[in-house]
């Protein structure tokens, strides 16, 4: 029972637990034979072929040995020393054969001077060798022989021209070896600074101010690289304003260079393009024109890999575009849309665009992206790139951006533009900047003086020929007739095209101008423009130059208005520049405002350029003078500088004592009629003076008439045109002399005061000056006086247009004039 | 005043031996410059390219061979202005000596590794001597004559002398270095 009932429970308690636990199945696998089943072995028959027994023939088995048929052999041929024979039949071994010979090499290379067989050095003292601007003797100059040879044949520039620069020696990792410049020209620390700054990178602005030399910080750049092999090449793209002034820089501070400036027409540029050399430069403007091909396909025009164009229908209002191929370049073909004929010639790339470096001088030019000149400048592709400018657009950043797009590229993105202090961090690695006012004293002179060369543009240059030679004929003409007026004439009348051409009134030197007076404006400061010729070329420049509000200031103004001028430029903002008569704003004006001083001409005289430039340079200029003068290049303007500067070096050799004011006397007129290759014409030969040297006591015994005329003889003597007064109503004018000069007509009223050692006093000299004051035809009033001039009159005449000339003077004058008393007073 | 000038005309040749930048052949150069550093000549070889075969027949004596009989000598009779002192960067390029009567040194930088070619003419056989820079500019140089011409120790130690307070002998080699790198850029021919 309890046995039952303990079974019950367990059966219970187990179905209990499968209710709640139910447990699953066991699957049982079922196998059938089908599946386990083995196959049956499948046996192979292979097939083994019976092994048939070998043939055994006579063969196998020779009936005779062969040694014996040898032996019957060895003695059929007679054979005695059976070594010998076998030698004898066996052939010799091939012999490799293998040349150690090496062969002397192939030699080249070239001397650097230019005299084969003479030895170079740097002093030499043979006559008439002068110093060349290395401080070396000429003919002993290497780098002065090479680039005669270069300028002689441009085209032929052999691989060790191009090696000329590694060779030199070091320029010293300070600049400062004493070979690595040329006498006088050194770099001031802060250049030395802005040099090392370039050259220790490779992707960087230089943004000093104007003035402070950055090309000539850039040129020393290159210079240095080449020197150490980090560059071969290098491309300078410039405004075509400052070409030549690059062209003439890289000759005074690299002249081992061979510098190609790529310009004139396509042919001529394709074969600048391809001529070997250092650096290549050129302008913005021409690199467009030489990349036009490549322009025109970002543009407009699709090339595909096979040289078919794809390009728009050149008729406008026809929007097809056409699939020009190479075969059809040049032929007349129809639009098949609009029928419209036309022939397609495409432009070719003509620059090269490979470089190992690139300037960007006024970088600024090409800080707008979609402009023609800026996708020229940046399909240069070059390792090192470097640009220039003395207003690198800091408070602009879309375009300081821009200018980085190319030259770092990455390092500045157009959002940066919102964010100033950002730009300003991010591009302070690569961006140098000094300016004039921050230097340390000392660091740059007080005046600055520059020369900047131009070339006559195109139509300049036509016109500048003609007038050349037609002067050159005139004065042909004029034989014996001709005179040192004539030749003035001709002189002031072709400088003025050098100015200006009057016709088409092109103006190289207004387009430098300019840009110059875009950076003075915006660095705050002023300029003063010095020309010799107020009406041709001031009264042109004038509307010119509207932007920056200029104020004239010449010679036919009233001393009121002078005044006012001077007051307004000097006090007020508005004019930027003021242009000046050279001859009228040289003396006695205080213009110390501006601290740029443009001579858009020069006087022959370096002393009136230097009492201009003293307008600015003066007591109470607190920031330093730039003072630019600007010159054209293969005209009568570099030929009277040429003379000049020969002059200046002579005297400089021979007493070392020229001033600027000597300088004036030295130019003689056979210097002046050799600027157009002729001699002064015959002139009647000086009367011998009857008494010989005119005294102060002679002077005293003549009367009041005869001394006028002494007078007016030595003024007609001195080359002008002179008229006497009637003795009544000449309202205290004696002598009128009018004279054509190179800076124009100058016209003299002249008082004359026979007091025989008396005194004129102020009185006289008040009323000159009155009656000249309102004549502004009238140069200036001439006071002359056989005695003396009180010290009141003289204090009147300073600052104004007059002069005053005692006894003593013109005793002088009238002496080096070769004036005999009696010949004056007949 | 005169010999003054005289001196100034003296020329220094600078004669060395580089391997080309493929690393097969060898390019020999002579630099003339003037007692300032001034380059005034400049001639180079094309490289010799000796063959595998040429290289283990040659041994030891392929480079100096190269150095003198093929480039050396050859380029100095080449030249047209003629140096006062001929100044090498490798000791058995002062086997030239032989074949001008310029004196001939070589020269190194003194307290470097001196490099040993061939043990019956290493450097340690040569009668050096030292000179230092006067502005001390320069590191002090060790300088050779060829073991022949003991005279030639006494006029180059003057010359040496006199401007290695402005200019360093050792960097010239430098420049011709550099110029031949450059060649090679430009010309296959020098590769």
């Amino acid at each position: 029972m309890l046995l039952s009932n303990l079974k019950f429970l367990e059966r219970t308690k187990l179905k209990l637990i499968s209710k709640v636990f139910p447990v699953k199945r066991t699957e049982v696998l079922l196998l059938d034979k089908l599946e386990i089943a083995l196959k049956e072995a499948k046996i192979n028959q292979i097939g083994i072929t019976s092994i048939s027994l070998p043939p055994i023939t006579s063969d196998f088995c020779p009936d005779r040995p062969d040694i014996g048929t040898l032996s019957t052999l060895l003695v059929d041929q007679g054979v005695k020393d059976l070594t010998l024979w076998l030698r004898e039949q066996l052939s010799y071994p091939e012999i490799e054969s293998f040349s150690i010979l090496l062969d002397i090499p192939r030699r080249v290379g070239k001397s650097y001077i230019e005299s084969e067989d003479r030895q170079a050095t740097l002093f030499d003292f043979e006559e008439g060798d002068k110093n060349c601007i290395h401080g070396l003797k000429r003919s002993w100059c290497s780098i002065c022989a090479q680039r005669e040879k270069q300028e002689s044949t441009t085209s032929r520039v052999d691989l060790f021209d191009l090696i000329f620069p590694i060779l030199q020696p070091p320029l010293g990792a300070e600049f400062d070896s004493p070979i690595a410049f040329p006498p006088g020209m050194e770099l001031y620390p802060f250049q030395r600074e802005g040099v090392k700054f370039l050259a220790d990178h490779e992707r960087v602005l230089l943004g000093d101010e104007m003035g402070l030399g950055k090309s000539i910080q850039a040129i020393v750049a290159i210079r240095f690289l080449l020197r150490i092999g980090k560059i071969t090449n290098g491309l300078i793209l410039c405004p075509k304003s400052v070409l030549s002034d690059w062209e003439k820089k890289l000759w005074e501070w690299a002249p081992e260079l061979r510098i190609v400036k790529v310009h004139g027409p396509k042919e001529q540029r394709q074969i600048c393009w391809n001529s070997p050399a250092h650096i290549y430069l050129t302008t913005y403007e021409i690199l467009r024109q030489d990349l036009s091909g490549s322009l025109k396909a970002s543009n407009n025009v699709t090339i595909e890999s096979d040289g078919t164009h794809i390009i728009p229908c050149p008729n406008e209002g026809c929007s097809q575009r056409l699939r020009m191929d190479k075969e059809i370049f040049g032929i007349q073909v129809q639009c098949p849309t609009c029928h419209y004929i036309f022939s397609y010639i495409p432009t070719e790339d003509i620059a090269k665009i490979q470089f190992d470096l690139v300037i960007l001088d006024e970088i600024q030019k090409v800080k707008n992206p979609g402009a023609d000149i800026t996708k020229a400048a940046r399909q240069i592709e070059a390792r090192i790139r470097w640009g220039l400018s003395g207003t690198p657009l800091e408070n602009r950043l879309e375009e300081l951006i821009s200018i980085f797009a190319y030259l770092k590229p990455g390092l500045l993105h157009y959002d940066d533009a919102t964010s100033p202090l950002k730009v300003k961090e991010v591009i302070k690695p690569y961006f140098l900047r000094r300016r004039v006012d921050a230097l340390p004293t000392g660091e740059l002179k007080e005046k600055n003086c520059y020369v900047r060369w131009f070339d006559l543009l195109p139509a300049q240059r036509e016109a500048y020929d003609k007038a050349y030679y037609e002067s050159k004929f005139y004065l042909e003409e004029l034989g014996e007739y001709r005179t040192i007026q004539h030749i003035l004439a001709q002189i002031t009348k072709l400088k003025q095209i050098c100015n200006i051409d009057p016709v088409t009134k092109e103006s190289c030197k207004l387009e430098f101008l300019l840009d110059q007076l875009e950076d003075v404006s915006e660095q705050g400061n002023k300029a003063l423009v010095f020309s010799q010729y107020p009406e041709k070329t001031l009264k042109f420049l004038e509307p010119e130059l509207k932007q920056f509000s200029p104020l004239v200031y010449h010679g036919s103004l009233s001393d009121t208005q002078r005044c006012e001028i001077v007051e307004e430029f000097q006090k007020g903002e508005d004019s930027t520049v003021l242009l000046m008569s050279t001859k009228a704003g040289g003396l006695g004006v205080t213009l110390h405002r501006a601290n740029y001083v443009y001579h858009f001409d020069l006087w022959w005289n370096p002393a009136v350029a230097s009492q201009a430039e003293g307008r600015a340079y003066r007591i109470g200029q607190k920031k330093p003078v730039f003072v630019y003068s600007l010159l054209t290049r293969e005209t009568i303007e570099q030929d009277i500088q040429k003379m000049i500067e020969e002059k200046r070096g002579l005297f400089k050799d021979v007493i070392d004592d020229l001033s600027d004011t000597n300088l004036s006397k030295v130019l003689t007129e056979d210097d002046l009629f050799s600027l157009f290759n002729l001699q002064k014409g015959k002139r009647p030969t000086p009367k011998t003076s009857l008494t010989g040297k005119v005294t102060p006591e002679l002077l005293n015994q003549s009367s009041p008439q005869q001394f006028e005329k002494l007078i007016a003889d030595l003024y007609e003597k001195m080359g002008y045109q002179v008229r006497l007064t009637p003795q009544t109503r000449d309202q205290g004018i004696d002598i009128f002399a009018k004279r054509v000069s190179e800076s124009g007509t100058e016209s003299l009223a002249i008082q004359c005061k026979h007091y025989p050692e008396g005194i004129v006093g102020v009185e006289h000299a008040r009323s000159l000056y009155g009656v000249i004051q309102d004549q502004s035809s009238i140069t200036k009033g001439v006071l002359i006086t056989s005695g003396e001039f009180s010290k009141g009159c003289k204090d009147f005449a300073k600052g104004k247009r007059l002069e005053l000339f005692n006894g003593s003077y013109i005793c002088g004058l009238l002496e080096k004039y070769d004036i005999s008393f009696f010949e004056g007073t007949r | 005043m005169g010999s003054d000038m005289e001196e100034q005309k003296k020329l220094l040749g600078f004669l060395a031996l580089y391997e080309t930048s493929t690393q097969d052949g060898y390019i020999g150069a002579i630099l003339v410059t003037d007692l300032q550093g001034i380059p005034q000549e400049f001639r180079c070889t094309h490289p010799v390219k000796p063959t595998t075969i040429q290289k283990p027949l040659y041994g030891n004596t392929l480079e100096p061979y190269i150095a003198v009989n093929l480039c050396g000598i050859p380029l100095i009779q080449s030249i047209q202005n003629k140096p006062s002192l001929i100044i090498v960067h490798k000791e058995f390029l002062l086997g030239v000596r032989t074949a001008t009567p310029c004196p001939v040194i070589f020269i190194r930088r003194a307290g470097e590794a001196i490099e040993i070619k061939t043990s019956d003419s290493s450097e340690t056989t040569l009668r050096r001597e030292r000179i230092d820079c006067s502005t001390g500019r320069f590191q002090p140089i060790v300088f050779a004559p060829n073991p022949d011409f003991h005279d030639d120790t006494t006029s180059s130690r003057e010359i040496i002398e006199k401007i290695f307070s402005y200019l360093d002998p050792i960097e010239p080699f430098e420049r011709i270095a550099k110029a031949i790198e450059v060649l090679a850029k430009h010309d296959k021919r020098f590769q």
